[in-house]
């Protein structure tokens, strides 16, 4: 009994060997009897195993469901998806109207330019202050409840809309930060042109932070809930805002220096803007997780 | 041996690739006529892993999807059967852990106790018939006699789709036959 032979034996029943395979275990076979009634101990297997297996049939195959039949659509053009994005985006504004969340926002928007105009005429340093303070923790309590379900104005809709919650949120994600962008920008360009400051200092200050503070409310939003988010990074902005202005004063309370906050370069920009999208990353796949998606 | 390293024998006259490219450009009828093709097979498939005729039929809408979905990224290493066979066994896994049920046993397993510490003349008493004798050998080994005998599939594709190495294939098919013969002929001499 040839151990290779044996072992072939299976496929050379289902004819699955390539021919020339084939043709040895058929030549092997005419000369061993062992292997011939190796053989027949697995054709008698295969037929009562074929028979078991028959007995699980019963019932026409079912249709291709409706479902189904609905997501079978080609993939768009790029044009056609970034126009759906857009949309998608746009649409959200109809939850950043609701509960006076753009008018808050404004609001703050042009505190914080005030203020930091009432700022410079005591210190040039501090002039960029009020914006560092207001602008990322503003954004981050946006987003920590962008999903929140009793904030929700449009839930019926939300909840019957064939879109992802995920896309939902992300969308949702991107017009508030670009709107909380926009303004702080516009804040920024009216400060630089009464201060004859430079415009790249004033946005530099707010923007790195902004992203990387909102970054992590999402996740926390996400993983824990709004509350959490809201609270916890609020509460470690207000210490690190705390010791970055006693650091100003002149009584420094820890070792490192915060004074990179207020005058960024591009290592730590690019630092803040790295940990942000790695933060953002970590939500896209935890929301893409069917178990994970919050309250929808 | 992984499944991305194994070199599949893929034959370029494999007549489902040219339904894998129109599905790609988004041709329905052609996702239609593979289901027609292969779905009562992989229905068969998986009525047996996961014992629920119901849950067998979503699960296999869901192969659908999942094939149509993956048509633009199918790279042609392997037939095409074989690949939906592949997405067959995976989605049946998920939906098997979603149900909770306990997990198949290992690839090393062993023959149940009661049969395989009894004696010859213990189990000349028992009336064990073949049909009998599959239900007894772990999932994972009835899959590949499955596989082998039904579905009629190569050493490597059966390979592919359950990610082991050929090799184990036939390790399997082969301690499955010991098993088998050990339940039917009580005569047979016992390895320990």
């Amino acid at each position: 009994m040839n151990e290779h032979i044996v072992d072939l034996l299976p496929f050379y029943l289902n004819q699955t060997l390539a021919s020339e395979e084939q043709e040895a275990v058929r030549e092997h076979l005419a000369a061993c009897l062992e292997c011939c009634s190796a053989l027949v101990e697995w054709e008698a297997l295969s037929n009562e195993l074929n028979q078991v297996i028959a007995s699980r049939t019963g019932g026409q195959l079912p249709q291709l469901s409706p479902v189904l039949r609905s997501s079978l659509r080609p993939r768009p053009p790029a044009g056609q998806m970034i126009h759906s994005a857009a949309n998608l985006i746009w649409a959200q504004r109809v939850f950043l109207r609701h509960n006076l969340w753009f008018p808050v926002v404004f609001v703050v928007m042009v505190f914080s330019t005030t203020a930091s105009l009432v700022f410079q005429t005591y210190n040039s340093n501090w002039l960029a202050i009020p914006m560092l303070i207001l602008v990322p923790i503003l954004a981050a309590l946006a987003v920590a409840f962008l999903h929140y379900l009793d904030f929700d104005p449009a839930l019926e809709v939300v909840v019957t809309t064939p879109t992802s919650p995920v896309s939902l949120i992300f969308a949702r994600l991107t017009l508030a930060l670009w709107v909380i962008n926009l303004l702080a920008a516009l804040g920024s360009l009216l400060v630089s042109i009464l201060t004859r400051q430079p415009l790249s200092w004033l946005i530099g200050v707010w923007l790195g932070p902004m992203l990387m503070l909102s970054a992590l409310s999402t996740v926390l939003s996400l993983i824990w809930n709004p509350w959490i988010a809201a609270s916890s990074t609020l509460t470690s902005w207000a210490a690190l805002i705390i010791l970055l202005v006693s650091e100003q004063a002149g009584t420094q309370q820890i070792q490192v220096s915060l004074m990179g906050l207020l005058h960024p370069d591009l290592l730590i920009f690019g630092f803040m803007l790295v940990l942000a999208g790695l933060l953002w990353l970590l939500s896209w796949v935890w929301l893409s997780r069917e178990a994970n998606l919050p309250q929808w | 041996m992984t499944r991305r390293s194994q070199q599949l024998t893929h034959s370029p006259e494999d007549p489902d690739l040219a339904l894998i490219l129109a599905m790609a450009k988004g041709q329905v009828s052609s996702l239609e006529t593979l289901y027609a093709r292969y779905g009562p097979g992989l229905l068969i498939y998986l009525k047996g892993r996961l014992e629920d005729s119901d849950l067998a039929e979503e699960v296999l809408q869901d192969v659908m999807l999942a094939a149509w979905k993956g048509a633009p990224r199918f790279r042609g290493e392997c037939r095409v059967r074989t690949w939906l066979m592949a997405i067959t066994r995976n989605r049946a896994i998920n939906a098997h852990q979603r149900k909770r049920q306990p997990a198949s046993l290992p690839i090393d397993w062993a023959p149940p106790a009661i049969l395989s510490h009894a004696s010859h003349s213990e189990r000349l008493d028992q009336v064990v018939d073949l049909q009998m004798a599959l239900s007894n050998l772990p999932d994972e080994t009835r899959e590949t006699l499955e596989l082998v005998f039904y579905h009629g599939l190569s050493a490597k594709e059966v390979a592919y789709i359950q990610k082991i190495a050929p090799g184990t294939v036939k390790s399997r098919l082969h301690r499955a036959m010991n098993y088998l013969r050990k339940l039917m002929t009580p005569e047979y001499p016992n390895d320990e």
